[in-house]
C-alpha cells in the first residue's frame, strides 16, 4: 500500500468567542489508513472534525485534500471532491426504503438511475445490509440505521469517510459486527477517520490514533503506543487495562 | 414483518422494462379512447363530466409535481391555470393566434412565474411558500378585474365557436375528451419520468428531510425550483384547454381560489406524491361533485365544497397516503399472504 | 391634508387586523400550529353578531362577551375533536386539515346564510363619525382600534405577569422542558386554541358594524393575518399589533396613491419583499 497523504492540516486553528477549540493542529492521514480521534468531551475533537468536513472554516492554518487547498471549501464542495461524512444523530430519509436512501447518495456522482442502483446495491452489501433493500428505513433499528448512514455516505463514492461518533448507542454485539463492517469498508479502499468516545472500539479498529485534549494533539501513534502514553493516561484515560491486539 | 412497508416515493417501475412501459401507456391511451367513446354516445351531462374529470385530473397532477413529489404546498395554482387560460384566449380573440401556440406561450409563462415565486420562498420553511403562492393567485385574480381592458374584467371574454383542429375548438364532446385526456397522459408521463429518475429521488429526499438531503449532496433549492417551474407550466396548459372547452372565461372560473383548493383536495384524497394519486382523486370526487352540482346546484351551491372539506380532513388525519396508499397497502398485504401460503 | 387622513384610516384598519393576527401568532408561537381556518373563525364571529343583532336586537358590543365565550368554546371543541390530531404532524398536514375545516365552515355558512353580502344595515351609530380638525374618524373603527389595543395590552400583561402566562411562554419556548417542569402542555394547547378562536370572534364582532360578511371573507383575511404575523415576528403579540398598524397604513396608502382595487395586491407585494429582506420579522424572540 503506497503511503500517500490524502488529507492534512497545517496549523489549523479555530476560535469560538474566547475559547480556542482547535489550537494550531498539524494532522495528516495516508490513503488506506484508519485514524481514530479520541479526546474528552469539549476537547475540540468535534470542532476539528467539522473543520476537516468543511462544515466550519479555520481562523488560521490550512487544510489540504488530495493536494488541493480546501481551507475555504464548504461541506457540499467537499462531498463533490470525495470527502463524505456521517452525522452523530442519524438522519435516515424515513419514508424511503434502504435502497432509495442510498440511491440518493449515489446521485451525487451520477445521473443514471441504473448506475445509481448498482452503486447503491454494492454499498448496501458492503455495510452488511444486503436483503434489506426494500425495507422502509423508519422500520430499521438504530444499529441498522447507522449502517444505512454509512452506506449512503459510501454511495457518494468518497476517497475518505469521516465518521462522527457513529458507534454510540450500539450494544456490545452490534458494536463488534459494526467494527467488522468498517474493516471491510476500509479494505475496499476507503480511508477512514473515526471520531469516537468508545476507546475500546477505536483501539480495535484504528491503524493510528490521535488524541486531542483542549484543542491540541497530545499523542499521535499506534494504538498500543497511545494507550501506554503517560500524557494520555493522565489527561484522559486514567487507569488502563486495554489490550491491544 | 411490519405494518407499513410502503415507500412514500413512487418509483413507478414504469421504466424498468420496455414491455411494461408499452403496456401501461397503451392502457392509458385505450382508457382515454373509451372515455371519448362513452362521451360521444351518452348524454351531454356524462360527456361533460368525463371531460371535467380529465381536466381537473390534469391540473391536480401538475400541482402534484410541486405539491406532492417536491412536498411544497402551493395554494396558488389557480394563478397558473388562469395565466394559461387568459394568455391563449387573449392571443386568440385579439390577434387570431392559434390556441395551440397560445398553449405553448401560456406554458412558458406559467413556468416562468412558477420559477420566480420559488426563488424568494423555497429557502424558507414550507408555510411561506403556501402563503406566497396564495398571495400570487389572489393578486392575479384581483389584477384581472383591474386590467379589464385586456381581460374583459367581470364580464369576461367569450371565445368564438369556429370548430377546427387549428382553433382547438371542436363540435363533439368526444373530441374534447381526447384533447383533455391526451394532455392528462402527457402530464402523467412527465410525472412518472420525474418520479423514476434522479430528480424524483432528490425531491423525495428533500421532502423527507431537507437538511439531511443537503448533506448527501442534494441541491434542494435547485430541485425545488425545477419542480416549481414544471408544475406551473403544465398547470397553465390545463387552463388553455379549459378555456377552449367552455369557450368563456372570467375571473371567478379561471382564477378563483377554489380551483387551487380543488387541486390540493384531489391530490390529497387520491394519494399525494404518487403519480396516479391525483387522477384517482379526480375519478372519485369530480363525478360526485358534478352530480351534486347538477341536482343541488340551485338550492345548495356549495354542498360539494362541504364534502371536499370533510373528506380531506378524514384522509389527511386517518389515511395520509390517500386512497392510492390504502390500495397499495391492501395489495401488498395480499401478496405477502399469498407468498406465505405458497411457502406452507 | 389628504395623506394624514389616509394614514389615520390605515391605523384604524390596522386595529381591525390586529385582533385576527394576534390570534394567529399566539397559536403559531405556543402550539406551533398553522391554522388556515382562522379566517373562517372570523367569519363565524361576524355571522354570530349578525344573527344576534337581527334576531334578538342586541347591539354587537353588548353581545361581545357572549360571542367571545362561544367562540372560545368553539375553538376548544374544534381542537379537541379534530385539530389536535395534527398538532405534531408538521405544518403541511396542519395546513391541509385546517383548509379542509375552513371549507366545511365556509360551505355551511353558505348553506345557512346564502352567498350574499350581508351587513347590519343602516343605523345612526354604525355610520357615525367624529371630526377632529380636518380628520374624519369612524366611531366603530375607533372603538375597534381601542378594543384591540386593550386586548393586546391585556394579553401581554397576562403572559408576562401571571403564572399561567408564564406557563404559556415556557411551553412556547421549549415544550419538552415545560412538560418536565410539570406544566400540562396539552391543556395549554387547548386553552390557547380557544383563545385564538375567541380573538377571531372578537375581531368578527368588531368588524361586523364596519364591513359586510359573506362566506368567503375568510380567505383574504387569513392571508393578511399571516402576512402581519410574518412582519411582526412569529409568536410575538407586540409584533402582531405593530405589524397590523403598519400593514393597515400600507394598504390605505396604496389605495390612496394607486387604486383601491390594488391595495391588497400592494400588501401582497410587500409580503414578498419581507420574505426577501427580513423573513424573521421585526420582533425577535418569544411569545409576548
Amino acid at each position: 500500500m503506497t503511503s500517500q497523504v490524502i488529507l492534512s492540516t497545517s496549523g489549523a486553528t479555530k476560535r469560538f468567542g474566547g475559547v480556542t477549540a482547535v489550537n494550531n493542529v498539524d494532522f495528516s492521514i495516508n490513503r488506506g489508513e484508519v485514524v481514530g480521534i479520541l479526546g474528552p468531551n469539549g476537547a475540540g475533537k468535534s470542532s476539528f472534525f467539522n473543520l476537516l468536513a468543511g462544515a466550519i472554516q479555520p481562523d488560521s492554518g490550512t487544510i489540504t485534500f488530495l493536494d488541493e487547498d480546501v481551507t475555504s471549501a464548504q461541506s457540499h464542495d467537499m462531498c463533490a471532491k470525495g470527502l463524505a461524512r456521517t452525522f452523530q444523530i442519524v438522519r435516515p430519509l424515513k419514508g424511503l426504503t434502504v435502497l432509495e436512501n442510498v440511491m440518493v447518495g449515489a446521485f451525487a456522482k451520477t445521473r443514471s438511475v441504473r448506475e445509481a442502483k448498482e452503486i447503491a446495491t454494492s454499498a448496501i452489501e458492503l455495510v452488511g445490509l444486503a436483503g434489506w433493500e426494500s425495507v422502509v428505513s423508519s422500520n430499521l433499528t438504530l444499529g441498522y440505521r447507522k449502517r444505512l448512514e454509512v452506506a449512503r455516505a459510501l454511495a457518494t463514492k468518497p476517497e475518505i469517510l469521516l465518521l462522527d461518533e457513529v458507534m454510540s448507542g450500539l450494544n456490545p454485539a452490534e458494536l463488534d459486527s459494526f467494527i467488522e463492517m468498517l474493516r471491510s469498508v476500509n479494505k475496499d479502499g476507503v480511508t477512514l477517520i473515526v471520531v469516537e468516545h468508545i476507546v475500546s472500539a477505536v483501539v480495535q479498529i484504528s491503524t493510528r490514533i490521535v488524541v486531542i485534549v483542549q484543542g491540541s494533539t497530545i499523542a499521535n501513534g499506534t494504538p498500543s503506543e497511545v494507550v501506554n502514553n503517560k500524557l494520555v493516561i493522565d489527561a484522559y484515560l486514567g487507569e488502563l487495562d486495554y489490550e491491544v491486539s | 414483518m411490519n405494518n407499513s412497508n410502503n415507500s412514500t416515493k413512487d418509483i413507478g417501475n414504469t421504466f424498468s422494462t420496455a414491455k411494461k412501459q408499452v403496456l401501461i401507456w397503451g392502457t392509458a391511451v385505450g382508457i382515454v379512447l373509451i372515455l371519448a367513446f362513452i362521451s360521444s354516445k351518452q348524454s351531454y351531462f356524462i360527456g361533460h363530466m368525463i371531460i371535467m374529470t380529465l381536466i381537473w385530473a390534469a391540473l391536480a397532477s401538475a400541482w402534484n409535481i410541486v405539491g406532492g413529489i417536491a412536498g411544497q404546498l402551493s395554494l396558488g395554482h389557480m394563478g397558473f391555470f388562469g395565466i394559461g387560460a387568459y394568455t391563449s384566449t387573449i392571443l386568440y380573440t385579439k390577434s387570431g393566434i392559434s390556441p395551440w401556440l397560445g398553449l405553448l406561450v401560456g406554458i412558458i409563462l406559467g413556468g416562468l412565474i412558477g420559477l420566480l415565486i420559488g426563488i424568494p420562498t423555497f429557502r424558507l420553511e414550507g408555510s411561506y411558500y403556501s402563503l406566497a403562492t396564495l398571495a400570487l393567485g389572489l393578486s392575479l385574480y384581483q389584477l384581472s378585474y383591474k386590467f379589464s381592458g385586456v381581460t374583459g374584467g367581470a364580464t369576461g371574454i367569450p371565445i368564438p365557436f369556429e370548430a377546427s383542429l387549428k382553433n382547438m375548438t371542436f363540435s363533439a364532446l368526444w373530441q374534447y375528451a381526447i384533447l383533455a385526456g391526451g394532455y392528462l397522459i402527457i402530464v402523467l408521463a412527465i410525472c412518472a419520468y420525474i418520479s423514476a429518475t434522479k430528480l424524483g429521488f432528490q425531491l423525495a429526499a428533500v421532502r423527507e428531510d431537507a437538511q439531511a438531503a443537503q448533506a448527501i449532496g442534494v441541491n434542494s433549492m435547485r430541485a425545488k425550483l425545477i419542480a416549481g417551474t414544471i408544475s406551473g407550466g403544465l398547470a397553465a396548459g390545463v387552463g388553455t384547454i379549459y378555456a377552449q372547452y367552455i369557450l368563456f372565461i372570467e375571473p371567478h372560473s379561471a382564477l378563483g381560489v377554489n380551483i387551487a383548493i380543488q387541486a390540493v383536495v384531489l391530490s390529497v384524497v387520491g394519494g399525494i406524491g404518487y403519480v396516479y394519486g391525483p387522477t384517482l382523486g379526480a375519478l372519485v370526487l369530480i363525478p360526485i361533485s358534478q352530480i351534486i352540482l347538477k341536482n343541488f346546484g340551485g338550492s345548495a351551491p356549495s354542498l360539494h365544497i362541504l364534502i371536499y372539506g370533510a373528506v380531506v380532513i378524514l384522509v389527511a388525519l386517518l389515511a395520509p397516503k390517500g386512497f392510492l396508499g390504502i390500495i397499495r397497502q391492501i395489495s401488498s398485504r395480499i401478496s405477502k399472504r399469498s407468498k406465505a401460503e405458497k411457502n406452507d | 391634508m389628504g395623506v394624514v387622513q389616509v394614514v389615520i384610516s390605515g391605523l384604524l384598519l390596522g386595529g381591525i387586523y390586529a385582533l385576527l393576527s394576534i390570534g394567529v401568532t399566539l397559536v403559531l408561537g405556543v402550539v406551533k400550529f398553522v391554522n388556515f381556518a382562522q379566517g373562517e373563525l372570523l367569519m363565524i364571529g361576524m355571522y354570530a353578531t349578525l344573527v344576534i343583532y337581527t334576531g334578538f336586537n342586541v347591539h354587537p358590543y353588548l353581545a361581545l362577551p357572549v360571542i367571545t365565550l362561544m367562540m372560545f368554546a368553539l375553538g376548544v371543541f374544534l381542537h379537541f375533536g379534530v385539530l389536535k390530531w395534527s398538532v405534531g404532524g408538521g405544518h403541511y398536514t396542519q395546513i391541509v386539515v385546517t383548509l379542509g375545516l375552513g371549507l366545511v365552515l365556509q360551505s355551511l355558512a353558505q348553506l345557512i346564510f346564502g352567498g350574499n353580502f350581508q351587513s347590519l344595515g343602516e343605523g345612526k351609530f354604525f355610520d357615525s363619525v367624529i371630526q377632529i380638525g380636518q380628520i374624519y374618524i369612524g366611531v366603530t373603527r375607533l372603538i375597534t382600534l381601542i378594543v384591540s389595543a386593550i386586548v393586546t395590552f391585556a394579553l401581554i400583561l397576562i403572559l408576562d405577569r401571571t403564572l399561567w402566562g408564564k406557563a404559556v411562554r415556557a411551553t412556547a419556548m421549549d415544550t419538552g422542558a415545560a412538560q418536565l417542569m410539570g406544566i400540562k402542555v396539552k391543556r395549554i394547547y387547548l386553552v390557547t386554541m380557544g383563545i385564538g378562536s375567541a380573538l377571531a370572534g372578537i375581531a368578527g364582532v368588531m368588524l361586523m358594524p364596519i364591513y359586510p360578511v359573506y362566506p368567503t371573507i375568510g380567505t383574504q383575511m387569513l392571508l393578511i393575518g399571516f402576512i402581519i404575523v410574518t412582519l411582526g415576528g412569529l409568536g410575538s403579540v407586540v409584533g402582531a399589533f405593530i405589524g397590523s398598524l403598519i400593514v393597515g397604513v400600507i394598504e390605505a396608502l396604496a389605495g390612496y396613491w394607486i387604486d383601491s382595487a390594488m391595495s391588497s395586491v400592494i400588501v401582497y407585494l410587500f409580503f414578498i419583499i419581507i420574505l426577501l429582506v427580513r423573513p424573521q420579522g421585526i420582533m425577535k424572540g418569544d411569545v409576548a
